[in-house]
């Protein structure tokens, strides 16, 4: 009979947990409450003043909040994303919080012809459809490179099945129209940076699109690319290595570190973001990961809004993650480096290229390379102090 | 009584028993996430300028995604893929060559899914390195939903079921593979039998024990 009621008893506890094991809550409870997602606490102060730990980390917050550098009226950065509606655009500009200064919108009208408008009641985009990576890649810009001056160009976005969903107007991959418009107003326009957080499955250059590039690096034009999510080397889903501008040497790649332990047991506080690509570990090839910056937990703005008390156009800043951020928070300090250099140099003549990438390797926090983390992140602070040494000596 | 309560017990344990095996068949050994194209429809060329030695083909296709828990799932993706239904495709002339087009904001995406079965649509495009195909080539083409790229982080089992596209002198076969997945009833099942054997259980106990002390107070 014991025999008999200890394998009952057995049985039971077996039995009673059956269906447990169905539904047990498996979200990754080590990442960290309030990284992903989720609201910003006290925007005003975290954003506006930069006390998030996002910005403590690189210094930027010593460089923009205690020194209060803003971005002078000679800085240009060209951002390349699946577009802006009217409202996104005003919330740019007249967030409470941080902004910047759109001062273009580039794109290919439903004629296919190239378009530049200035002005965000522009009736082309009244059929803008919100997709919002723009919105928030944009924003990183803004609560660091405070008033720069920024060019959107509009990829044409078909998420989904749905016609509706999709753009009906803005430029097609591989097209050699934007990088023509690009270098032809390079000197007009004052552009300086251009900025781009996409990937894409086909080879979309041209010899023609090549020569441009080249064009605009002669121009001393920066170039950042985002470096990839996909956790791998050289970005590989299934038989396919999906090709960011990483692939091309004339394109800096920026992957994510940690600022945080946000993501244990995949990564740690100073590591690459467990996410984070890599390419090559052959640095004459540049087709490398340049440097890091924080993407694991970055405020962004979402959802996009009119704010009926304050009578103005605004978002929600919530944190997200990815490389897509790393890249445009390296932008904005490439544009404090050279809003530095200006301020040094008593003018608005540009540092060259080369003196640029000096310079971050200078403030980098690696002197050797990694193939995961190329030279490390940046300390805006030593950054921006450089370039402002750099312009004295050239003054 | 006893002897009425032990059938009792030993036909709740068998019951039990097979119950048990039917769940661990439907919910144990099978991923708790998974994603099947459920339709395929509306194979057209797509005029396109911009490739002239290509022809650029679109496949409208239907999706399913299951969570066979009982709660929502949140899954994380690694990238924003758009769109995340891919295709890879075997051809008979072994010269011709797929290229889907397909991009990705570099932004880690969290979706949640509700117990059963969530649907929706994508549009696949892609180009074939031949120009002015009016028809699919002959060959295989294989269509697969992804799901759970960042499978580590996830800590959550997950499958992704093709379906397969077989072109032949022109003629269209596609193959959908089905779920393994009866809905609710065996969930909620699963629940209430071990509620009634534990029930019985007890009542078992309680009488032995009554019985047992009732024989130590007649031997006293």
């Amino acid at each position: 009979m014991k025999f008999v009621k200890a394998i009952s008893l057995c049985y039971l506890i077996l039995a009673s947990f059956a269906p447990v094991q169905f539904t047990v809550t498996i979200y990754p409870s080590s990442f960290k409450t309030g990284t992903v997602d989720e609201d910003v606490p006290n925007p005003a102060v975290n954003v506006g003043q930069l006390q998030d730990k996002a910005y403590t980390y690189t210094g930027v917050d010593c460089v923009v909040d205690y020194y209060g550098i803003t971005i002078d009226d000679y800085v240009t950065i060209v951002v390349i994303d699946d577009g802006l509606t009217e409202l996104e655009w005003k919330a740019l500009e007249q967030n409470p919080e941080a902004n910047v200064d759109i001062i273009g919108f580039l794109t290919n009208d439903t004629e296919h012809d190239v378009t530049y408008i200035t002005n965000p009641d522009d009736s082309l985009l009244d059929d803008q459809v919100q997709h919002g990576h723009g919105f928030a890649v944009i924003s990183v810009l803004a609560a660091i490179a405070r008033d720069l001056k920024v060019i959107f160009v509009d990829y044409r976005h078909e998420p989904g099945e749905d016609p509706d969903d999709w753009d009906t107007f803005g430029f097609d991959y591989g097209i050699y129209e934007i990088w023509e418009w690009i270098d032809d107003n390079q000197a007009s326009k004052d552009i300086d940076i251009i900025s781009w957080s996409w990937v894409h499955s086909i080879n979309f250059t041209t010899p023609a699109i090549l020569q441009k590039w080249s064009s605009l690096i002669s121009k001393d034009v920066i170039m950042l690319t985002a470096a990839g999510n996909f956790c791998n080397y050289l970005n590989q889903l299934g038989i396919k290595y999906y090709k960011y501008q990483s692939y091309y040497t004339e394109w800096y790649s920026v992957g994510s570190i940690d600022h945080e332990d946000r993501s244990e047991p995949w990564s740690w506080k100073n590591q690459k973001s467990y996410f984070s690509s890599w390419y090559e570990d052959n640095e004459a090839a540049n087709q490398i990961v340049n440097w890091l910056e924080p993407g694991n937990g970055v405020p962004v703005l979402v959802d996009a809004f009119f704010d009926q008390d304050l009578q103005i156009a605004r978002g929600e800043w919530v944190y997200s993650d990815g490389t897509s951020y790393s890249t445009a928070y390296l932008a904005a300090i490439v544009a404090l480096i050279i809003t530095g250099y200006h301020n040094g140099i008593g003018s608005s003549t540009d540092p060259s290229l080369d003196k640029v990438i000096d310079i971050l390797q200078y403030a980098s926090s690696r002197s050797t390379f990694d193939q995961k983390m190329g030279y490390g992140y940046m300390d805006a602070y030593r950054a921006y102090q450089k370039a402002y040494m750099e312009g004295r000596w050239a003054a | 009584m006893k002897r009425k309560l032990g059938k009792i017990l030993v036909i709740a344990i068998i019951i039990h028993l097979i119950v048990f095996q039917i769940i661990l068949s439907v919910h144990g050994d099978l991923p708790v996430v998974a994603s099947r194209i459920s339709g395929i429809s509306n194979i057209s060329v797509i005029a396109d300028h911009s490739a002239p030695n290509d022809t650029l083909f679109g496949i409208s296709v239907e999706v399913e995604i299951l969570n066979r828990a009982d709660e929502n799932q949140t899954v994380i993706e690694l990238s924003d893929f758009r769109p995340n239904v891919f295709i890879n495709a075997t051809f008979v002339n072994q010269s011709l060559e797929i290229d889907q087009i397909a991009c990705a904001h570099a932004t880690i995406m969290r979706y949640s899914y509700q117990p059963g079965i969530t649907s929706e649509g994508s549009l696949v495009k892609f180009y074939i390195n031949q120009a002015n195909l009016t028809y699919l080539p002959d060959g295989n083409y294989t269509l697969w939903r992804l799901i759970n790229t960042a499978y580590i982080i996830n800590n959550i089992t997950s499958e992704e079921l093709p379906a397969i596209i077989t072109v032949s002198s022109g003629i269209v076969n596609i193959t959908y593979i089905d779920f393994d997945y009866i809905p609710t009833e065996i969930t909620s099942f699963s629940f209430i039998f071990p509620i009634v054997f534990l029930s019985l259980f007890s009542l078992k106990v309680s009488l032995y024990i009554r019985r047992k002390s009732s024989i130590t107070k007649y031997k006293n």
